[in-house]
């Protein structure tokens, strides 16, 4: 019987080290803009994209955030002022920070809901669908017919 | 690493098959244990250590049991320490969720990313140690040959959960022939076609409807789908699960028997999901005193087993009403319909209904979502009888919907055994399932859509 729960013991002490190497790490991988760019590469050709990455200025424009604030920031626009594809990645350094830039991405979206409602029903349906999370430090906005895909390939990515 | 994805199909899965095929018997099934764990470590390395510790774990306890004064302590120290580590992992956030929208507590949240597959190998390696306190079965001695059942890929994210008693004989020996190797190839190739040409394509049409403002339409396209969707994802996954099984000299038991011809919710149950029902039926219903107790016992019992295979099912409350759902509907029949007699015209459409809503509730967000989705397919709350989002999916999914109906049925396979009668037939399907895999691959390149649903169990 001494040696059963000596058994036990053990085998609850081995469960111990398990637990805390999966537990205790950083559940957000570090990614940078080029990850992003490379995996979201499949969907910029697929979206109606402008199909190049848009800088500061049009965020800075589009959802009122200075990008010069941040470590790095990947954003794919619309030239066209009827679309309303979008997808911005923005690193935020930490957690705290992208939900700041959450409430932006949040009121982005809610404008643009507003601007589009009783003249434009699709875009209206895409915008709802719209994807806006937070992965940790990471802020993710994607508005696109394709959004539930972008988020797979976001969410590989980053855990 | 999903089985329809081009890294399993083009790398994985023949390198594991030459190695395989190369080694004497006496290491197949060492070889066996360390592709499965290459397998499982492929998406998320570090989960492997809790693969490990499940395999040690259970392993070490059949030995212990065999030789302690006291089975029942090591059997109960076995089942605590399993289900802790399914329900710290599953369902931690879910837990103190609860605990803190009841108590109003600042409990701070607790992410713990849940295992791929852990509900799976956890109930197989439960089944295994409760068989060897039951004397069913002798505890196995090799670790080696542990660690290939426990962590088999094949079955390993997604089931069908296979008992220990069902293969320990094969793990000591099997047949491998080309033979097998023909027939299993074949229906690993027919249960990609379901998921990569039939679910994933439906699901497309799911995901374009969302669970937004549905029309009637739209929420009936939607359920529809969904309903085909996760049969095809599910039992296509079954499919190649086991013909990669048989590839490997393995019998591994039948998951699905075409339920969406059930007559009755009672039916339904035996056809669908076959290796969970018998779990809970063989682990829980049973030892319970299933229905040969008062009929108030009998209830309970239901109502336990319905809800923990809800509970199985997800960290959330719509699948908890899911399974209770299907409790009452079993009760229902048990204890009212069961001097009735509804002819097959009209119990099959009824089945089909109450399967319906149920996909409809375990696929929703939320159960807000759940009834709001729900009575837009009968006309309350819903934004109108068409629009322009439903009837293109209609236009758009319509062919599709006919064909996954056909192919949820036995026809299919009833024409394939009428085939394989002559040479000339077996010849003709194999050029058939070549044809198949061939649009699979295509479809694998091109698609963006490949989501594995039962992945999140």
């Amino acid at each position: 019987m001494k040696k059963t729960i000596a058994a036990e013991i053990l085998l609850v002490l081995l469960l111990v080290p398990v637990i805390y190497i999966l537990t205790g790490r950083d559940e957000v991988r570090d990614i940078d803009a080029d990850a992003v760019v490379s995996a979201c590469e499949p969907y910029v050709t697929q979206d109606r994209f402008s199909g190049e990455r848009a800088y500061e200025m049009s965020v800075k424009r589009n959802f009122g955030l200075n990008m010069n604030d941040y470590p790095a920031f990947v954003y794919y626009g619309n030239e066209r002022a009827m679309d309303v594809n979008e997808f911005l990645w923005v690193d935020a350094g930490n957690e705290k920070g992208a939900k700041e830039v959450l409430a932006s991405l949040e009121k982005r979206k809610s404008d643009q809901i507003t601007a589009f409602t009783g003249y434009g029903p699709d875009q209206v349906a895409m915008l709802e669908k719209a994807q806006v999370f937070n992965c940790g430090r990471y802020a993710f906005y994607i508005c696109s017919p394709y959004s539930g895909e972008w988020y797979d390939v976001i969410k590989k990515l980053v855990y | 690493m999903v089985f329809s994805g081009l890294v399993f199909l083009f790398i994985f899965l023949p390198s594991v098959l030459l190695v395989y095929y190369l080694v004497p018997f006496k290491r197949k099934n060492a070889v066996l244990a360390m592709f499965s764990l290459v397998f499982y470590a492929w998406g998320e390395p570090v989960y492997v250590l809790l693969m490990l510790y499940s395999v040690v774990l259970n392993y070490a306890s059949a030995l212990i049991m065999e030789s302690s004064p006291n089975k029942k302590q090591v059997l109960v120290f076995n089942v605590v320490t399993n289900l802790l580590i399914l329900g710290f992992f599953k369902y931690c956030g879910f837990l103190t969720g609860i605990v803190r929208d009841i108590t109003g507590a600042d409990i701070p949240e607790l992410k713990v990313a849940l295992p791929i597959g852990i509900s799976f190998y956890t109930f197989q390696a439960l089944s295994y140690v409760i068989d060897v306190y039951r004397g069913k079965v002798k505890p196995q001695r090799n670790i080696v040959d542990f660690a290939a059942y426990i962590a088999m890929f094949p079955q390993l994210i997604a089931g069908p959960i296979v008992r220990y008693s069902d293969i320990s004989a094969q793990l000591r020996k099997r047949r491998i022939s080309l033979e097998g190797f023909g027939r299993g190839s074949m229906r690993f190739t027919f249960g990609l076609a379901k998921k990569v040409l039939l679910a994933n394509v439906l699901g497309e049409t799911v995901e374009m409807l969302g669970t937004g403002d549905l029309t009637v339409l739209g929420a009936w396209i939607a359920a529809v789908c969904f309903t085909l969707q996760i049969y095809f994802d599910f039992s296509g996954y079954s499919d190649m699960a086991i013909g990669l099984g048989r590839m490997l000299g393995f019998r591994i038991g039948e998951n699905f028997d075409h339920p969406y011809i059930s007559s009755s919710v009672t039916e339904f149950w035996r056809r669908w999901h076959i290796s969970l029902g018998s779990w809970f039926r063989e682990y829980v219903y049973i030892p319970l005193g299933g229905n040969r107790v008062s009929a108030a016992k009998h209830i309970r019992n239901i109502m336990i087993v319905w809800f923990l295979t809800g509970l199985w099912h997800g960290a959330a409350w719509n699948f908890i009403v899911w399974g209770l759902y299907y409790g009452l509907l079993l009760l229902f029949e048990k204890y009212v319909l069961s001097h009735i007699k509804l002819p097959k015209a009209v119990a099959l459409p009824l089945t089909m209904l109450f399967v319906i809503i149920g996909w409809v509730i375990f696929s929703a967000n939320d159960m807000a979502s759940a009834f709001s989705s729900i009575g837009a397919m009968f006309g309350a709350g819903a934004a109108g009888l068409t629009d322009k989002l439903s009837v293109l999916a209609l236009i758009e999914s319509w062919k599709l919907i006919i064909v996954g109906a056909l192919f949820a049925t036995p026809l299919p396979a009833m024409l394939c055994k009428k085939l394989t009668d002559n040479e000339a037939g077996k010849a003709a399907v194999m050029i058939y399932a070549m044809a198949l895999l061939v649009l699979c691959t295509a479809f694998m390149s091109a698609q963006s859509y490949n989501p594995f649903m039962y992945f999140r169990f």
